[in-house]
């Protein structure tokens, strides 16, 4: 495999594995992993959550790729299929075709159905709403609002507003539905319901990665992930601020 | 101690709302079960702890870690990456309670418990990260004892 291909494979292998939830230390160490297993040692990796740049050096004669990444979907379980396809990598060495077509199979591997989700959304914010207090009622009602922000959540990553808008959007979304049931009646302590229904949207993944990516020594990409975490959590309390304490005089 | 029914309703409630969170990050057939199981260890030991009378952030701080090693010794296992299983593990630790009582404080102009509930979340956020670290630093360090030159003896 000549660099042009090499530089070609490892930056489609970083820009997939950082679209679907790897954490930045990750995505550098298996590129520099990859490209050292071909015999290309005068390796520059550099990547930041939306952006990976590498450089591979061939003869004296460099080769760089810059891939930003544009929309990011956690998913966990093509993270696991690349990094065995990795390991795969360094031990048999394919050829640059062995690897893309191995590239293209992952991104076909499957994914849960749009109605899995949905109720996956109601299972989470339904089991925590009971988890904090709430009873079978509010478990509902939380549930409904689960679907009503994996609903919003759709839509609003088209908007590319950013994380704080994004959050906000669903977390009013969420709050109004909350406040609905309550006025009509049917969950009347709302606060368990928006809290059963905030766990869907509280920052795990970022705030998991972004500590590991601080041990890993890599603060630039930490600092980052966990500002993200930052503005995720305060577009969540803005939104629901906002529509409690509008809405609160329904809900007596 | 004690171990009650609530600790076991507890821990499998948050079970199946790890269930459901796999679901969204796409985890799928066995990994799915053993990562939301890390929810439940998460869940029971803050439950035991909490009965206990230990403070939240010390309790955080040691769910954080077990769920941690649990993750770990998983992905060495399954052969998998640990935030597979640690992303769905530590989110019943989350403050996601507090997000919301700080926030209904501040909407009610109560300054001071607003104040009091922030620094709160973020204390617990940085013992779930503390914990982490721990960890992670703990297996560095192994790794790094492993590759030391060893004298042999003749």
């Amino acid at each position: 495999m000549n660099g042009q291909e090499l530089a070609g494979a490892v930056s489609r292998f970083g820009a997939m594995m950082l679209s679907c939830g790897g954490e930045i230390n990750r995505v550098e160490d298996s590129a520099a992993r990859i490209c050292a297993a071909y015999g290309y040692n005068d390796v520059g990796v550099f990547a930041i959550p939306r952006t990976l740049i590498i450089t591979v050096t061939e003869n004296g004669v460099p080769v760089t790729r810059l891939e930003n990444i544009k929309d990011k979907t956690v998913n966990l379980d093509r993270v696991a299929r690349l990094n065995a396809l990795s390991r795969f990598i360094c031990r048999v060495r394919p050829d640059a075709d062995c690897i893309a077509r191995r590239l293209d199979n992952i991104e076909k591997s499957p994914v849960y159905g749009r109605y899995s989700v949905i109720a996956a959304y109601f299972l989470s914010a339904a089991a925590y709403a009971m988890f904090f207090g709430g009873g079978i009622r509010e478990a509902f009602a939380a549930g409904m609002a689960g679907i009503a922000v994996r609903l919003m959540s759709r839509f609003s990553s088209k908007t590319d507003a950013g994380v704080f808008f994004e959050n906000l959007l669903c977390a009013v979304v969420m709050s109004a539905c909350a406040m609905l049931l309550a006025a009509c009646g049917f969950a009347p302590r709302y606060d368990k319901t928006i809290i059963g229904a905030l766990m869907t949207l509280v920052p795990g993944v970022t705030l998991t990665n972004g500590a590991r990516d601080f041990i890993a020594g890599d603060f630039f990409a930490g600092t980052y992930t966990l500002i993200e975490a930052l503005l995720t959590a305060l577009g969540i309390a803005a939104g629901a601020a906002v529509t409690v304490g509008l809405l609160r005089g329904l809900a007596v | 101690m004690e171990i009650t029914g609530d600790m076991f309703i507890s821990g499998g409630l948050t079970f199946a709302a790890a269930i459901g969170f796999g679901i969204c990050f796409n985890i799928r057939g066995a990994n799915l079960f053993a990562a939301s199981f890390g929810a439940f260890i998460c869940a029971f030991i803050e439950a035991v702890m909490t009965e206990e009378g230990f403070s939240e952030v010390f309790v955080c701080f040691i769910a954080s870690t077990a769920v941690t090693v649990y993750s770990e010794i998983l992905a060495k296992r399954l052969r998998c990456p640990v935030p597979m299983f640690l992303i769905v593990s530590i989110i019943p630790l989350v403050p996601g309670s507090y997000i919301y009582y700080a926030m209904m404080s501040c909407i009610n102009g109560d300054l001071a418990d607003f104040g009091k509930r922030s620094v709160y979340t973020f204390e617990i956020a940085g013992a779930i990260a503390l914990g982490i670290f721990l960890v992670t630093f703990a297996i560095k360090l192994m790794k790094s004892f492993k590759k030391l030159p060893v004298k042999k003896n003749r």
